[in-house]
């Protein structure tokens, strides 16, 4: 299910978050959208999440330390900065919701592809 | 906000000033340098917050100017100091949203804000009451309020200490279970 999967590559950072990398990177998404669902795992993948609990759908972005850049500066993915990665996961979520993600497996890497692109007119655009 | 004079007297129905929002915001940030849409969230947050807590105190919203001075003889809820109080606050809701997930922080803190209400009884020693009353005797104990000249009118302190007292005891407060209703065990700094 595309809603499950993380789709931030390889690359990223793996240190910790300390309390302050976290609320900054809860404001970032906030500074975005104000009503991004979003919440923080330690050591978890960064992903766009739906999970049904007793019939209620709970829809959220968890990020993990791999939010922020790693070191890789010649590796795009690497690179991608914190607000890039936010707008990423949003675009998901927004995806999700409008129901124009593309389910089929086969076609995941066109949907990353679209979810890459859309943030572009969405938030960088203004 | 008093974006005119910067002061606030008896002839300002303003809430705060520029200069103590300012202070506030800079103690809810932290240092580094923030890009634009970091800046925003911040914002966001700290509206957000100020808005749960303008809910249960209505006391931090707009208020005509005679309302506004009846409010700052009896109250500290609106003063300079206490507002860093509410800082200190928004800083832990801050955290709680990346904690415990936007949603879910959003409906703990209703929760908890609900003990800063004015329909939440405290008591100390002999005195019962609204927790931001003057005469509440927390308040003189933590060095945020004293006896003005005459020994009557009580004063409120706007020092780093009473600052910081005020942040610690709110935090507390609201760390706690609720039901709780004596204020005796928040005067131990």
């Amino acid at each position: 299910m595309p809603a499950n999967r993380e789709s931030l590559l390889a690359g990223r950072n793996g240190a910790p978050l300390d309390q302050r990398e976290v609320s900054r990177a809860i404001n970032v998404f906030l500074g975005l959208d104000a009503t991004a669902p979003v919440r923080y795992e330690e050591g978890a993948r960064t992903r766009f999440h739906v999970s049904l609990e007793e019939a209620e759908a709970i829809v959220e972005i968890v990020f993990g330390p791999d939010l922020y850049p790693g070191i890789g500066i010649v590796d795009a993915n690497s690179s991608l900065s914190l607000q890039a990665a936010a707008a990423h996961e949003l675009t998901h979520y927004y995806r999700w919701h409008d129901k124009r993600e593309i389910i089929q497996e086969h076609l995941f890497e066109i949907d990353e592809a679209l979810t890459s692109l859309r943030p572009y007119f969405d938030f960088l655009e203004n | 906000v008093n974006r005119v004079t910067d002061k606030l007297t008896t002839r300002n129905p303003q809430v705060v000033t520029l200069s103590t929002l300012r202070e506030m915001m800079k103690s809810f940030a932290s240092g580094d340098q923030l890009d634009e849409s970091e800046l925003q969230g911040m914002a966001r947050v700290a509206a957000e917050f100020y808005d749960m807590l303008a809910a249960i105190r209505p006391e931090l919203g707009p208020k005509p100017i005679a309302a506004r001075k009846a409010i700052r003889d009896k109250l500290i809820v609106d003063s300079a100091t206490m507002m860093h109080g509410y800082a200190a606050l928004m800083r832990d809701f801050n955290e709680d949203l990346g904690r415990l997930g936007t949603s879910r922080a959003r409906v703990e803190w209703r929760k908890r804000l609900g003990k800063l209400s004015a329909e939440t009884q405290y008591h100390f020693n002999n005195w019962s009451g609204d927790l931001f009353e003057k005469r509440n005797p927390l308040w003189q104990e933590v060095g945020v309020v004293k006896p003005g000249r005459d020994r009557l009118r009580l004063t409120v302190l706007n020092t780093g200490a009473a600052r910081s007292q005020c942040g610690r005891v709110l935090r507390q407060l609201l760390a706690m279970d609720q039901g709780v209703q004596t204020l005796r065990f928040l005067a131990k700094a």
